[in-house]
């Protein structure tokens, strides 16, 4: 009976028959904070806990909110909680041990390594993993997990990096520069991979190339978030509004500007003086088609930059200049792609009045100078597309060639002034863009042919010869590379093979005049 | 079997070794080290510190120097302080004098202050301490949050407050003294933060008002002043190459670390890449921190890094690194090589994440149990609201920012070294759950071994004494003296049958504080030094004499064996 009675007692209490206390964690600086909207979700949180303690989706949720808003310590018991009503859920447990790492490494382990068996494709919880077993110096297991990230996230270069982190720190400098390599190759601009780089190179002597990572190792990182697609959970949480800009960052970053537009409408106001936040509606606006509010935002940036005192305390007049170029720059493409091409050469003039000369180049504070050169490059090869959109060829091939001074690598910027060149007849002066582009993209076929064109005009009949056909290779129905080839080939004497060529340019064009008239005279003519 | 062996022995056998195994039993349970502030004569009475107004300068709280300022052989302290916060005004200036306290015959310390006339009223920060006239007493540079002040030391008790070129009205932290050029005379390296602004406010991701992260405000520019050798310093930071990088310095120690001879200059700097300004033998420096593998940890990313412990933890000669972080980072451990490539160990070395919680300032190497292995002791306390702890009572307003302190045993390993967390067994120095700043370490009682000092953020001052070592164990403090002042940069071996120690003459380590600068070694049951090597500053070296444990000995720059 007594028993009876016991697991009575047991099972009210388990199903939340019975008044209970239940011990809700709370941050311990809530009087600090002033915000209704998020008190308000902490106490909507906190009393879907009290209505349904047994529930796990509601105490994860509730650390969601707290962790959302930089509160890590009272979130760690939500989730903790979450994992032991709901043991094989398989976020809770996560949260809980990527939470745990950073204090209790050990137990982090525990959680992650469990989680893991209801999960064991998830790439950021083999990371976590990882990186608690390598706080702990066990090295071997890091790896393993290390391995294991890598395979099934191939593209997230933090599996590299940090197998060459352990690389290095087993001296084993060799595997660490492959590695490290991979981890580049994967993001170039990852500053953590060019500071390792830069003590592989030195370990192995070369000073130049650790001088090279060391100099790209000094600007931060870029795009190096982890890719974890459950941090949006805990995102959606958020109600304050550093969590509304950073939600719309991220819908930027994947491309979804319409949401990211939503996310950053709550911010925006009269009192919002925050450029960066200016800047990214800005762009969600434009590449939303939604012309005039982005016009309409960016001017209100710029206004907010050449007038209010407090924006402009805050940045270096370096900084607000090239901020203003950027601007500028946006404005530019936002008249360009409502056909009001004037304004847009305007707006591109204004955004290149605020590059610094040459000889103050030197500092520009957190910006790589090579994007700082990058910008401004394509500043000028945007002046030049207007230019050329209106007929000012000459114009727009002064500034397809500022750009390339700029930035003499880039491919687009060949291409253009190669076509803008070809536009003016001045083969000669194309020649070079376009073999600059075949070099890097062998599968252009515009640059080869009218390449293969102008070696044609130059009497180079093989080096012709041998571009037209890499363009039938690439488009075998390119009826002018055929055309093209046969004339080659009859300029050279070789009258069977032009044959050849210009009877496979009627097979796709049958009754073409000329080709039929070529062809006449290379039969009378044998 | 066993037990019958056992019981055979005779009773008065068993007397004694349950005897010695209570002695290791009370040995092992005595606290390491013990507080005696208030023991040694240091007020209590400090009023209640008023809560912050969320102004960076207030967080990053003061530094203390334990030096021997009146040449009587006892070490003095120097307590670094600053205005508490005033009602809600952000940095209301309310006067708080430096204060110098003077040991005394019988150990105890007493104010001083007013008769040394040393007791300057700015918002104070660190200290360096050197004698840069060569005149065998130790001057006083003062950084502080506005300008800077220096202090010569007149040689009878008292100190002159002097304008000798050291001008520097940024934000000053940590600063040290060092010889940079090897011309004989100090010269003088002060790390800023930045470049604040007391109108900024910020905001966590709850909205709730904080202290502001310094990333929000522009770095500042170093200093480094060349002494002229005529008692005046002429501000070298353009030439030297130091402006062309700015920072948010908090630690800089100087010292040789690319085995080239000649003083570099290493800074913490907070949130972003450490400088090593490697000297180039021309007067000018390069800064190469990622090329010696300083400027970040193992991961290559940056840390908010605040004071610096220097020590050779693996008896390789070459000087290791360790530097305290944020909470969430590692403190982080730089082990040199020979090649001058510093590798972060931290988590080979046996830390095991238990110090990720808190957030690091004051650290150090000390061999507090003379056992010939390095320790480490480091001071934490917050400088954003975090929970608030068990045991926390500093105040309403700071028990948000309130942690406990840490310290690790050092030990050999079949690997190499690691450290064990014995903060248990320090309870006086661990327990209290306060928010501490600046940390000194020196031999205040004159007994071998190497005790502490503290300073909190509401500018109280905690003494510990060490406790720890077991009478077997030996011990060592060797004076290297150039140009009759301490050889601060010089590198301080001893050679003995079974191994080789090293230590480094320096002051200015640790965060915002001076350290005493004779180098003290702690040596096991190892009773005889075969010899004693001093590698100096000027990059000669000599040899010395050896000589028997327990005492402490100078070495004159020429008066050894050069080899």
């Amino acid at each position: 009976m007594k028993q009876a009675l016991y697991l009575l007692l047991i099972l009210t209490n388990s199903f939340g028959f019975a008044e209970r206390n239940i011990d809700i964690p709370e941050p311990a600086d809530l009087d600090f904070v002033e915000e209704k909207i998020l008190l308000e979700a902490i106490k909507t949180a906190q009393e879907a806990v009290r209505n349904s303690p047994d529930d796990a989706e509601v105490w994860g949720q509730l650390g969601h909110v707290y962790l959302s808003h930089g509160w890590e310590v009272p979130a760690i018991p939500c989730y903790r909680r979450a994992s032991l009503l709901a043991p094989d859920e398989f976020g809770w447990l996560y949260f809980l041990g990527r939470l745990t790492k950073q204090r209790q490494p050990k137990e982090a382990v525990k959680h992650l390594t469990r989680a893991l068996t209801l999960n064991s494709e998830y790439a950021p919880a083999h990371l976590y993993l990882a990186s608690a077993l390598r706080i702990l110096g066990k090295l071997d297991a890091a790896e393993h997990h290390l391995q294991l990230a890598k395979d099934f996230q191939p593209e997230n270069p933090f599996s590299e990096l940090w197998l060459g982190e352990i690389a290095l720190a087993r001296r084993q400098v060799k595997l660490a520069r492959t590695h490290l390599e991979r981890a580049l190759h994967l993001n170039p601009r990852q500053s953590e991979a060019h500071v390792l780089m830069a003590q592989v190179a030195t370990a192995l002597g070369d000073k130049q190339a650790a001088k090279r990572h060391a100099q790209a190792a000094r600007y931060p990182s870029q795009y190096s978030e982890l890719a974890d697609p459950l941090w949006w959970d805990v995102l959606q949480a958020g109600v304050t509004a550093p969590l509304y800009a950073e939600r719309g960052r991220r819908y930027m970053s994947e491309g979804d500007y319409t949401r990211a537009v939503v996310e950053f409408e709550t911010l925006i106001s009269d009192a919002q003086k925050d450029i960066k936040v200016w800047f990214d509606y800005s762009i969600s606006l434009l590449y939303t088609a939604r012309h005039p509010e982005a016009l309409s935002a960016l001017k209100h940036l710029l206004s907010l930059l050449d007038k209010d005192i407090e924006v402009q305390k805050e940045r270096s007049p370096d900084e607000s200049a090239y901020l203003k170029a950027q601007a500028h720059n946006y404005i530019a493409q936002i008249y360009y792609e409502t056909g009001q091409t004037a304004a847009a050469i305007r707006a591109c003039r204004m955004a290149l009045q605020f590059r610094k000369n040459k000889t103050d180049n030197e500092s520009h504070g957190q910006l790589n100078p090579s994007d700082y050169d990058a910008f401004f490059s394509n500043v000028h090869a945007n002046l030049a597309t207007v230019y050329e959109s209106t007929g000012q060829l000459e114009a727009a091939i002064q500034h397809y060639q500022e750009a390339l001074e700029l930035v003499p690598s880039k491919l687009s910027v060949h291409r253009d002034l190669a076509g803008a060149y070809w536009k003016k007849q001045r083969y000669t002066a194309a020649e070079p863009h376009y073999r600059q582009v075949i070099m890097h993209d062998t599968t252009d076929v515009q640059a080869i042919y009218r390449l293969g064109l102008i070696s044609l005009t130059k009497k180079n009949h093989l080096e012709a010869i041998s571009l037209f056909k890499k363009v039938i290779a690439i488009e075998a129905t390119h009826v002018r590379a055929y055309g093209a080839l046969g004339v080659a080939y009859q300029e050279l004497g070789n009258i069977p093979e032009a044959i050849g060529a210009f009877e496979r340019v009627l097979e796709l064009e049958p009754g073409n005049r000329i080709v039929l008239d070529k062809l006449r005279e290379l039969h009378e003519s044998k | 079997m066993t037990l019958t062996m056992f019981t055979k022995l005779p009773a008065i056998t068993l007397t004694v070794v349950i005897g010695l195994l209570w002695a290791a039993h009370a040995e092992t349970n005595k606290p390491l080290f013990t507080e005696v502030t208030a023991a040694l004569g240091f007020s209590e009475t400090e009023a209640a510190w008023p809560a912050g107004t969320h102004a960076l300068p207030e967080v990053i709280g003061s530094g203390v120097a334990l030096f021997d300022y009146n040449n009587d052989g006892a070490l003095d302290i120097l307590h670094i302080r600053f205005s508490p916060p005033d009602g809600g005004e952000p940095l209301a200036v309310a006067p708080a004098p430096n204060q110098l306290f003077q040991q005394q015959p019988d150990g105890t310390f007493v104010d001083v202050t007013e008769i040394a006339g040393i007791g300057h009223e700015g918002y104070g920060q660190g200290v360096a301490i050197g004698d840069v006239d060569n005149d065998g007493d130790v001057d006083v540079y003062v950084t502080n949050y506005g300008t800077d002040v220096f202090y010569r030391n007149n040689g009878d008790g008292t100190f002159a407050l002097k304008e000798v070129g050291l001008s520097n009205e940024a934000w000053g932290t940590s600063a040290t003294f060092g010889d940079y050029d090897r011309d004989g005379d100090l010269d003088l390296y002060v790390a800023n933060y930045v470049q604040f602004d007391p109108e900024m406010v910020c905001r966590g991701k709850h909205s709730a008002i904080d202290y502001c992260n310094p990333k929000v405000f522009e770095p500042a520019t170093d200093r480094l002043f060349r002494n002229n050798g005529d008692g005046f310093f002429t501000d070298v930071t353009a030439q030297a190459g130091i402006a062309a990088m700015p920072g948010r310095g908090l630690g800089v120690v100087c010292l040789d670390l690319t085995g080239d001879g000649w003083a570099d200059f290493f800074v913490a700097n907070d949130g972003e890449a450490n400088h090593l300004w490697v000297n180039q033998t021309d007067g000018t420096f390069a800064e190469e921190a990622i090329l010696h593998g300083l400027a970040f940890n193992a991961y290559g990313q940056p840390e908010g890094s605040m004071g610096i412990g220097v020590g050779d933890i693996n008896d390789d000669t070459l000087p290791d690194l360790f530097a305290t972080h944020l909470s969430g980072e590692t403190n982080t451990l730089y082990i040199a090589s020979n090649h001058s490539v510093f590798t972060d160990m931290t988590e080979i070395a046996g830390f095991a994440g238990r110090d990720l919680r808190w957030t690091g300032f004051g650290c150090g190497f000390l061999d507090f149990d003379n056992d010939g292995y390095l320790d480490i002791a480091l001071v934490n306390g917050r400088v954003k609201r975090g929970e608030i702890l068990d045991g926390a009572d500093v105040g309403e307003f700071w028990n948000f920012y309130a942690e406990p302190n840490l310290l690790f045993q050092g030990s050999r390993t079949a690997s190499g070294f690691a450290f064990s967390d014995v903060s248990s067994r320090a309870p006086d120095f661990t327990a209290p759950i306060e928010v501490s700043r600046g940390m000194a370490f020196g031999d205040i009682d004159r007994d071998g071994d190497v005790d502490m000092v503290v300073s909190n953020l509401d500018n109280r001052l905690r003494v510990f004494r060490n406790d720890a070592p077991p009478h077997q164990h030996h011990w060592l403090f060797v004076q290297a003296i150039t140009q009759n002042r301490n050889a601060l940069g010089a590198q301080v071996t001893l050679q003995t049958e079974s191994l080789t120690l090293t230590g480094y003459v320096l002051s200015g380590t640790s965060y915002l504080s001076s350290s005493e600068p004779s180098v003290h070694f702690g040596l096991g049951t190892i009773d005889k030094i075969q010899a004693i090597d001093v590698h100096w500053q000027d990059g000669s070296r000599e040899r010395f004499p050896g000589t028997t444990a327990n005492r402490r000995v100078k070495v004159h720059q020429g008066k050894g064996r050069a080899f």
